[in-house]
C-alpha cells in the first residue's frame, strides 16, 4: 500500500493545491479497549503525514472535528455508503466544506490579515477610564481575568505569525497607554499594535483610518467589540470588515477567537510574514522623518534605497506564490499561483520568474513585488503575465525601476516585442495607466482586459537617481 | 409543492424550472445519470426533511411519482 500512496501522491505533484482527508475509524465506531481500525488508519495517517511534508501543494485534512460537532450517527449514512459508496451525509458535509474553506481562501487572497480591538471590556474585565489602572481585570490567575488573558496570548501568538494588531477604541488615549504600558498582568504592550485609534471619534472613521494607515483593504480587517451599538454601526456602514461581538456569556470568548483563527490562514509562512510587524515599527519612522524634507524627491534621496530583482530564485518561491495571492491593489493582472506553479515556471525555458526586494536607510522591506513573463524565442516577444507590488513598498516609484529591470533582463534574453496586459478588478484601479505611462501602445481593448505591446528598443527607462538597482540570476540562461 | 421540487429539479440538472413537468424522468432528462440522481434523491431529502428507504427507490425516476412519493410522507408545503 506504501507503494500505491507514493504513487498517487507523484501524479498529483503538479495540482496547484491538493488536499488528503486522513483516515478516521469514527464511523466504525471503535469499540473503547481494543481499536484495530484505529490501529490501522493511525499507520497510514502517519506514513501520509511523512509523505507530504516535504510537498508544499498537498494538505493532510482530518475530519474529525466536523463529524464530532455533527456526532458519529449524523455523520454517517449506511444506506448511501451500500447504494453509492458514499458513506457522510449532507449534514457532515457542510461543516467539512467549512473546515476546508481558509486554504481556498487564502488561495485567493481573502485570508484577514489585521486583528482589531476594542479596549474595555474586550482586552480587559472593566472600564479603564471608570475603574482606573487597578480596577481592570486581564490575570490569568483570576476567574473575571482569565478569558481576557487568554485572548490576549492568542492576539500575540497571531501577532508571531505576522497578523498586525491594532487597537479602535473610545477612550482617553493616556489611560490606554498606561494600561498597556504599566499594568502587571498587561500581555499586550504599546509596542505590539501597528496602529491605534484611541480618541471619541467614530469607529467606522477609524477603522478606515487605520486600514488606510497600514495600506491595507478594509475586507483584510477583523474588528472585536462589545458594544453591540458600536458593532451593529460598522457593519453598517463597513461591511467588508468582518466583526466578531465579545459574547453575552464571558466564558465564550476566548473560544469564539480561536474558532475564528482560520480567518487569518495562510498557506506558507515566509521571513516578511514574521519581519511584517517591526516593519511598520520602520514605516512609522519614516514617516516621522518625511516633514524634515522640502520636497518628496530630497525625501525619497535621503532614504537611500536599494532594490534588488532576483530572477528564477527558488529561495523566494513560496513568498512569490504568497504575494500572488494577497496582493490586490498595486496587481496588473490578478492572478493567482501556488507554490507548485511558481517552481514549475522557475524551472521553465519560456518562463522568467521576477522577485524585488527594496531597503532604506531604515530597514530591508523584504520581498514585496514580483513579476512573471513568458518569452517566444522563435517570435522573440515575450509577455508579463503577471506584475505586482505589496502597497507598503509604493510611493517611491520603485515599481518603475523593477519594471526597468524586467524589461533590461527580457531584452537580453532575445525578446524584441514586448506585450502585456491589465485585467481590472474592483481594487487594482490605481494602475489601468500603468503600461501607457511606461510608453506601451493599446493593442487591444476587449471587454474587460486591456492588451497593450510595446517595441523594446522603443522602451525608455526612468531617470530615476535615488534609486540603485542590482539584479541577482538564480540560473544561468 | 411542485414549485419546491421543480426548484430542486432546476438546481441539481442546471435546467429553468418552468421546462420541468409531470413526464420529466430518467429517460427525458438530459444528464440524470447515477451521481445526478444521488445528488437528487439528498437534495430532495434535504429540501423536505425527509428519508427515502430503499424500497421507495424505484418512485424517485421521475417527476410525477416524487411528488406522489412525497405527498404519501405527509407533506404537503
Amino acid at each position: 500500500m506504501k507503494n500505491e500512496i507514493s504513487l498517487v501522491l507523484d501524479a498529483l505533484n503538479k495540482t496547484p493545491m491538493v488536499l488528503i482527508n486522513l483516515l478516521t475509524p469514527l464511523a466504525l465506531a471503535p469499540p473503547v479497549f481494543t481499536a484495530p481500525y484505529a490501529e490501522i488508519a493511525s499507520a497510514v495517517n502517519a506514513h501520509i503525514a511523512q509523505s507530504i511534508a516535504n510537498r508544499p501543494n498537498m494538505l493532510a485534512v482530518n475530519m474529525n472535528p466536523a463529524i464530532a460537532t455533527v456526532s458519529i450517527t449524523k455523520s454517517v449514512d449506511w444506506r448511501t455508503w451500500n447504494s453509492s459508496k458514499l458513506l457522510y451525509t449532507v449534514e457532515f458535509f457542510k461543516h467539512y466544506a467549512a473546515t476546508i474553506a481558509p486554504p481556498f481562501l487564502a488561495l485567493h487572497g481573502k485570508s484577514k490579515k489585521v486583528l482589531v480591538f476594542d479596549c474595555d471590556n474586550t482586552l480587559w474585565g472593566g472600564i479603564v477610564g471608570e475603574d482606573g489602572l487597578e480596577g481592570i481585570k486581564c490575570s490569568a490567575a483570576t476567574a473575571e481575568g482569565q478569558p481576557f488573558s487568554e485572548v490576549q496570548s492568542i492576539a500575540l501568538a497571531l501577532r508571531k505569525q505576522g497578523i498586525l494588531l491594532a487597537l479602535c477604541s473610545k477612550n482617553n488615549p493616556a489611560d490606554v497607554d498606561e494600561a498597556f504600558g504599566r499594568h502587571p498582568d498587561m500581555q499586550l504592550r504599546n509596542e505590539h499594535f501597528a496602529a491605534k485609534r484611541v480618541n471619541w471619534n467614530d469607529k467606522a472613521s477609524n477603522l478606515r483610518e487605520i486600514a488606510a494607515e497600514l495600506n491595507l483593504g478594509l475586507e483584510s480587517i477583523v474588528f472585536v467589540e462589545d458594544s453591540e451599538f458600536e458593532a451593529e454601526l460598522v457593519e453598517q456602514s463597513l461591511p467588508q470588515v468582518r466583526v466578531l461581538r465579545v459574547p453575552e456569556s464571558i466564558a465564550e470568548y476566548a473560544p469564539m477567537i480561536r474558532a475564528a483563527l482560520p480567518l487569518f490562514y495562510t498557506s506558507t509562512r515566509t521571513d516578511e510574514d514574521t519581519r511584517r510587524v517591526s516593519m511598520y515599527a520602520e514605516e512609522r519612522k519614516r514617516e516621522s522623518e518625511q516633514g524634515k524634507f522640502g520636497t518628496v524627491d530630497e525625501y525619497l534621496e535621503s532614504l537611500d534605497l536599494k532594490i534588488s530583482v532576483s530572477v528564477n530564485e527558488p529561495s523566494h518561491i513560496a513568498r512569490i506564490a504568497q504575494l500572488t495571492q494577497k496582493t490586490n491593489q498595486f496587481n496588473l493582472t490578478t492572478k493567482r499561483y501556488t507554490e507548485t506553479e511558481i517552481r514549475e515556471f522557475c524551472s521553465s525555458a519560456e518562463w522568467r520568474v521576477y522577485s524585488f526586494s527594496l531597503a532604506d536607510r531604515f530597514g530591508d522591506f523584504g520581498i514585496t513585488g514580483a513579476a512573471l513573463a513568458k518569452i517566444d524565442t522563435a517570435l522573440a516577444s515575450g509577455s508579463i503575465d503577471t506584475l505586482l507590488l505589496s502597497c507598503r513598498v509604493l510611493g517611491r516609484n520603485a515599481e518603475i525601476k523593477f519594471f526597468d529591470a524586467i524589461v533590461e533582463d527580457l531584452r537580453a534574453n532575445g525578446v524584441e516585442q514586448l506585450n502585456a496586459t491589465f485585467i481590472p478588478t474592483a481594487k487594482n484601479m490605481q494602475v489601468e495607466s500603468f503600461y501607457d505611462r511606461r510608453g506601451f501602445a493599446v493593442s487591444a481593448n476587449g471587454t474587460g482586459a486591456k492588451s497593450y505591446a510595446i517595441n523594446v528598443s522603443a522602451y525608455r527607462p526612468s531617470e530615476l537617481k535615488y534609486l540603485t538597482t542590482s539584479i541577482n540570476h538564480g540560473r544561468t540562461s | 409543492m411542485e414549485e419546491r421540487v421543480r426548484k430542486v429539479f432546476s438546481a441539481v440538472f442546471q435546467i429553468p424550472a418552468s421546462s420541468v413537468n409531470d413526464s420529466s424522468g430518467r429517460e427525458s432528462v438530459s444528464g440524470w445519470d447515477s451521481l445526478k440522481h444521488l445528488t437528487l434523491v439528498l437534495a430532495l431529502e434535504e429540501e423536505f426533511g425527509v428519508r427515502f428507504e430503499d424500497d421507495e427507490a424505484p418512485a424517485l425516476e421521475s417527476f410525477s411519482s416524487i411528488v406522489a412519493v412525497l405527498r404519501k410522507k405527509t407533506v404537503t408545503a
